[in-house]
């Protein structure tokens, strides 16, 4: 597996098909003597906001701790949930338990539905 | 039978799909300054755009992704980044011009400003996307669309020379006032091949869950479908050739250009151009505030559909909106969507590389497209093409904004 080509960027896909997100990041971990080992899948805007500049990295801790979710700053997917590695990568546990959808759960609370028809 | 209902409302789509402030204030500008002479742009513009829509919709039924979604897969955040940013900039631009044109269309039938009536319009759009799914917005936007075969009427109604009209379609240099020629050669082209529309249409694709079994549909509702809408801005550049040119009236505000139908229709002519005007750049406001947030939803690995309510998608809903919000600003202080829809159209034709070079290069990748990918006629008619567009985009703006020729 090449982890820039099949995991890096992809699609990650739920136990319901539900989009989880995408592959902003990956952990690798490398022990003394042995092979490196892959051990999570990171989604969070500071790490895209890394991979273009880390300039960009303040400011978008900054806007997040200003405004949005409360969660944690990277959400964390042990590489232990991927199932299946294919044009998109599926997961044995659902979105929600993640909280990977903590920004869609709080604009939709507090923005989309308190509009008429939203919900 | 679903096939051929999908394939008649792509057809009309296409119809509608073509025509939008851009094209129409474009063709029209060309068709006062230079008469038939820019036809050949249009024509151009409408073979990069049938060779585009055709492979994004190829690549979305044999790969099952959309075109945005490949952009982020393959090329990694960091480039895909630079990609969304550009086109969602200049697609902002045409999009706050398109509601202007709206806007305008309505001034002429009330009288009341382009301010007054631009958050109407928005809040319309906004309406529609927020109650509606793709299929109402698509279907009610190219069946209302239909309405601009007046425009055909017109040419029929006007008699051309077609001697002078087939002419105008092999390219030729003005004897005068190159700089505008050129100018305006280039916004066509912007205006044709507006990169959102590849985006949407494989968006739709996806949506409606083509596969393989679709190519054929595909071919035919990029094809004839982009030919039609081609060939009805081709007729408002007649109109205008035939109604402005002879008296000398170079298009600078949307009344003139409305005056090109009242030879035409004399009654009616007036409000046959607004009532046109106004579904058209409605529709194409919609497609692009859905695009926007398509191209982040698909690009950052949202659930991003159009089917499901605002709140299951709270993202992809918060970003039309805001966007739409957005878009109005500039209209109520006062922007004129003329102008807008200048400088946006020049600046599509400039970027369009920034666009089509990944485009390219996704559909020549076997591993999205396995044995469907690009033949050389297509790859070097796209490359050509947007290669010309690019060339011309730097060389006229600064002879347009500048001065000189």
């Amino acid at each position: 597996m090449n982890i820039v080509r099949d995991v890096l960027d992809k699609k990650l896909i739920d136990c319901e098909n539900r989009e989880v997100g995408r592959v902003d990041g990956a952990l690798l971990e490398f022990a003394n003597g042995s092979q490196p080992k892959m051990v999570q899948l990171e989604i969070g805007g500071e790490i895209l906001a890394a991979r273009v500049g880390t300039w960009l990295v303040p400011l978008v801790r900054w806007l997040a701790s200003a405004w949005g979710p409360r969660r944690e700053r990277i959400v964390a997917i042990s590489w232990s949930h991927v199932t299946r590695v294919e044009k998109d990568l599926h997961l044995d546990i659902r979105a929600d338990d993640t909280q990977a959808l903590a920004w869609e759960h709080w604009l939709s609370e507090k923005f989309v539905s308190r509009i008429p028809g939203g919900k | 039978m679903k096939k051929v209902i999908q394939v008649a409302l792509g057809l009309i789509t296409g119809i509608g799909g073509f025509l939008e402030i851009g094209s129409v204030t474009t063709s029209a500008q060309a068709g006062a300054a230079f008469g038939f002479q820019l036809i050949w742009a249009l024509l151009l513009g409408m073979l990069c755009l049938i060779f585009m829509l055709e492979m994004s919709g190829r690549f979305s039924a044999v790969s099952q992704h959309t075109v945005v979604e490949a952009l982020r897969d393959r090329f990694g955040f960091g480039f895909f980044s630079i990609v969304l940013t550009g086109v969602a900039v200049v697609v902002f631009l045409v999009l706050i011009a398109e509601l202007g044109g709206v806007a305008l269309a309505l001034k002429i039938a009330s009288g009341a400003g382009v301010p007054l009536w631009a958050f109407p319009v928005a809040f319309l759009a906004w309406l529609l996307l927020w109650k509606g799914n793709l299929q109402l917005i698509e279907n009610l936007a190219s069946i209302l669309g239909l309405i601009t075969i007046c425009f055909a009427v017109a040419v029929y109604r006007l008699q051309p020379q077609w001697e002078a009209v087939s002419s105008g379609a092999i390219p030729s240099l003005p004897t005068s006032n190159k700089a505008h020629y050129w100018f305006l050669a280039v916004s066509i082209l912007g205006a044709s091949v507006s990169p959102y529309l590849i985006y949407f249409y494989s968006a739709g694709a996806v949506e409606e869950k083509w596969d393989e079994s679709y190519l054929g549909a595909n071919r035919i509702i990029s094809g004839i479908g982009t030919a039609f809408g081609a060939l009805l801005a081709v007729a408002v550049l007649m109109v205008a050739a035939m109604v402005l040119h002879p008296r000398g009236i170079e298009v600078e505000n949307f009344e003139q250009m409305a005056q090109m139908m009242t030879t035409p229709f004399p009654r009616w002519g007036v409000a046959l151009f607004a009532i046109s005007l106004a579904i058209t750049c409605f529709g194409a406001a919609m497609e692009i505030a859905l695009s926007i947030s398509y191209m982040f939803g698909q690009g950052l690995g949202w659930n991003s559909s159009e089917e499901a309510r605002p709140a299951d998608e709270a993202r992809f809903s918060t970003v039309y909106t805001v966007i739409l919000a957005g878009a109005t600003l500039p209209l109520l202080v006062g922007v004129d969507p003329i102008k807008v829809t200048t400088i946006s159209m020049a600046l599509t034709a400039a970027t369009l590389p920034l666009a089509i070079v990944p485009f390219l290069v996704l559909m020549n990748d076997s591993n999205y497209l396995h044995d469907k990918t690009n033949g050389l006629v297509s790859n070097t008619v796209v490359v050509m093409i947007s290669t010309i567009a690019c060339l011309l985009a730097i060389v006229a703006i600064p002879l347009q904004v500048f001065g000189g020729g």
